[in-house]
């Protein structure tokens, strides 16, 4: 029998609520004997460790929500201290959210992809340059884990770098550009209520880059293109007789319903016989309707993950996994859940949905004006341009950081967190999908490099 | 050692006398106070012999706003447990499964509950007792609230919690005896506990609030009433038989404190610094469980004050 340590009396890892006490194994005739009387509470939203009084309060847990115990084979888990205990349960709680609506729907989610969709033309990527720190930091992490036996953690103290090195607003935009092409290829073959949501989303979602500093940074020659590619790709359920700027501005924008051709028609007018200064000015008195999500987590619920994550998300329909479901399980266990898929964009994702949450004047940015002109003109971003996308990035990066892992677990109960996904109330998933959480492999060795004044390198990539 | 429920109106002055010593004066006040008690907690006014069904105490489960989703999903496509117990939940164990022998206490408690000859403990759902409270809130932040027609007269209650019997001081008896004594032991100690929802709640409540309140020249207010019946984490026990769905639903209440963190962390959104990721989360699914009992026509109210109820 083991030691005493701290261990799991009941717990909904689900709800992020637990009882734990210091003592021995559980007896076989299932006495828990706490020593000292120490028993106690940790719950969401603020995961604080408080002693409760009676055990019997934890034991009655048990016969809702909360399972008895928790066990990794026939071994009870064990954990060195209370602060463990809640960092187990908050990250298993936030992974859980990765699987949030599997069992009853609810709440929005990402368009579908409707039927018969062909996956976007290959697109070329400018590789912007990765951050070493961060892939330092995830292997550094990977490494403890290893080394951990169970029952043992280890504070990650200041494991997570302050600064991300590298080009942080290339990141932010690759990450929404990765967003972006997943968005746009769930574009409804029907001209109904359907369309009209997917259009929001997308307004709402350009609202957001505009918000993040971003639409300079993705109008540049090189990222337009892959933009251009994906819209002339996009089969609208209309007939858009338009210019492709015209189309991206109603698209991104607002402007005249793509069911009335006269409206089109004069926006096409406008747009030829009229200077382009005083276009950017007007479309900023014309900001669509991007402003309807209060709360960036509203946003990120209905966005769709990119095609490369989705396996990640809960063994559900995976097409209806969010940049929520994504975030949430990369954050609670990057070491497992980011094992075997692209550090780099990984974390351009992840900074993009740190964005979404920390960007300054939510939807409410005149955003696209200037970027129709820099469409119309095609030039690169301004000093200030990018300096301004660099610190929303920089912002997201110090958020971001403040969520990742607090402390290390052995590498099995890693597995168990990144497990929370599949948690559900009610029947077993009956559904495929990645089954078990992978095992954790060496870190691939890392593609050829570009540092910072070497040209960038084209990655080629595929949506579908 | 019990062998039949107690008597509880026999209890409650029985207590009173205990409490009172040499004090015979408040007894006017006691028994007054008493009288409140049950009368709120069966339903009827402070002068009135009339029952109200819109007032009494109500059994309450608590439940996480993550699955209330489920549930009212579960309700809405006439799931036989939309509600559902240890024995329902196969797909919530984080870990692999719990050795046999962990769930013996569990077992052990099970069969020293008093229940109808051959009740099988799956089909018992467990509550607690609620005025106008926002139940336990360690088993989770949404309090469901079953209408009073949802509850049979019959239902047993416990005045505590049924795990009482395995911890101290109740075990450390039971423990000193023969162990092939012990399962009546146990059987006897819940028994002690126990009445029944239409016969003996008024009585057991008011037993539970004069032990919490004590006794003096004072009036209760219900709001005292109401925190004293379901005193933090010392609540009475419910033992239902049957699941039940959001039909069977009066209200779901939450509590003041969390819908304040509600709200801060929604005012973060808007200022700074921003909320945390768990923050986002926790309110991201109280809403979707809002958003879901709304859907199935279930009000949700918030507990402003101990033991007052707004909309």
């Amino acid at each position: 029998m083991d030691a005493p340590a701290w261990r799991i009396e009941v717990l909904d890892a689900r709800a992020g609520l637990a009882f734990a006490s210091w003592r021995d194994e559980r007896s076989e005739d299932g006495d828990v004997t706490p020593e000292e009387g120490l028993v106690l509470f940790v719950g969401a939203p603020d995961f604080r460790p408080e002693p409760v009084g009676n055990l019997a309060l934890a034991l009655g847990a048990g016969r809702a929500t909360f399972q008895t115990g928790l066990f990794v084979g026939k071994t009870e888990v064990s954990f060195s201290s209370p602060d463990a205990v809640a960092a187990f349960v908050r990250r298993a709680y936030v992974s859980s959210q990765g699987g949030d609506g599997n069992d009853a729907g609810g709440g929005t989610v990402p368009p579908p992809i409707p039927p018969d969709t062909p996956p976007l033309p290959p697109f070329e990527l400018p590789e912007a340059q990765a951050s070493e720190r961060w892939k330092e930091s995830l292997e550094f992490y990977r490494r403890q884990v290893r080394s951990l036996s169970l029952g043992a953690s280890k504070a990650t103290g200041d494991l997570w770098p302050d600064e991300l090195d590298g080009e942080v607003h290339d990141m932010l935009a690759r990450g929404a550009l990765l967003v972006l092409l997943e968005l746009l290829r769930r574009v409804p073959t029907s001209a109904d209520a359907t369309f009209v949501k997917w259009l929001r989303l997308v307004r709402a979602f350009s609202a957001q880059l505009g918000s993040l500093g971003l639409w300079p940074i993705l109008t540049q020659p090189a990222l337009v293109r892959v933009i251009e590619g994906a819209v002339g790709a996009v089969r609208l359920p209309f007939s858009v007789p338009a210019r492709f700027d015209v189309k991206a501005r109603m698209l991104f924008s607002g402007g005249p319903s793509f069911d009335d051709p006269d409206g089109i028609h004069l926006l096409e007018e406008i747009a030829r016989n009229w200077p382009s200064e005083i276009l950017s000015y007007m479309a900023t008195s014309s900001t669509g309707s991007g402003g309807q999500f209060e709360d960036a987590s509203m946003l990120l619920s209905e966005l769709p993950v990119p095609a490369e994550f989705r396996s990640l998300t809960a063994e559900r329909h995976f097409e209806e996994s969010s940049l929520f479901h994504f975030f949430a399980i990369a954050l609670a266990g990057p070491a497992t859940a980011l094992q075997g898929v692209d550090h780099r964009h990984a974390l351009d994702v992840m900074l993009f949905c740190a964005g979404c949450i920390t960007a300054r004047a939510f939807g409410h940015a005149p955003y696209f004006a200037f970027a129709w002109r820099n469409w119309r003109r095609s030039r690169d971003a301004t000093k200030l341009e990018i300096a301004e996308a660099t610190e929303a990035a920089r912002e997201a990066w110090d958020w971001l950081r403040e969520q990742l892992p607090e402390e290390a677990f052995a590498e099995r109960i890693e597995q168990v967190i990144f497990g929370a996904r599949n948690l559900r109330y009610g029947d077993p998933p009956v559904s495929g999908g990645r089954s078990g959480p992978p095992p954790l492999a060496p870190t691939p060795p890392r593609p050829p490099s570009s540092s910072r004044h070497a040209p960038p390198t084209a990655l080629r990539a595929q949506v579908g | 050692m019990a062998t039949k429920p107690p008597v509880w109106k026999t209890q409650v002055v029985a207590i009173v006398h205990q409490l009172l010593g040499e004090a015979p004066d408040q007894r006017r006040y006691a028994g007054a106070n008493n009288l409140a008690t049950q009368q709120a907690v069966t339903g009827r006014g402070p002068d009135s012999a009339k029952l109200d069904a819109r007032a009494g105490a109500r059994m309450v489960v608590n439940i996480p706003a993550p699955h209330v989703p489920a549930f009212c999903e579960a309700s809405r496509r006439r799931d036989p447990s939309p509600y559902k117990n240890c024995y329902d939940l196969k797909a919530l164990r984080l870990g692999d499964d719990e050795p046999v022998h962990v769930s013996k206490t569990r077992e052990v408690v099970d069969k020293a509950l008093p229940l109808p000859r051959g009740t099988k403990p799956a089909s018992v759902y467990f509550g607690a007792v609620e005025l106008s409270g926002s139940g336990i809130r360690f088993y989770g932040d949404i309090c469901l609230v079953l209408k009073a027609d949802a509850v049979d007269a019959k239902t047993v209650v416990l005045d505590r919690n049924s795990y009482d019997v395995v911890r101290p001081p109740v075990i450390d008896h039971i423990a000193s005896l023969p162990k092939r004594q012990q399962p009546a032991a146990r059987r006897a100690a819940i028994l002690g506990w126990s009445g029944s929802w239409g016969a003996d709640l008024g009585d057991m409540a008011a037993a539970k609030v004069v032990r919490v309140l004590g006794v003096g020249d004072r009036r209760w207010t219900t709001g005292k009433i109401s925190e004293a019946l379901r005193d933090d984490e010392d609540y009475m026990e419910v033992l239902r038989i049957g699941s039940f769905g959001t039909a069977q639903l009066q209200e779901a209440r939450i509590a003041s404190s969390d819908a304040a963190h509600d709200a801060l962390v929604g005012d973060r959104m808007r200022q700074r610094p921003r909320p945390s990721f768990t923050s986002l989360v926790w309110r991201n699914r109280r809403a979707r469980a809002e958003e879901a009992l709304r859907k199935r026509r279930v009000p949700v109210r918030i507990v402003t004050t101990s033991g007052r109820t707004k909309g």
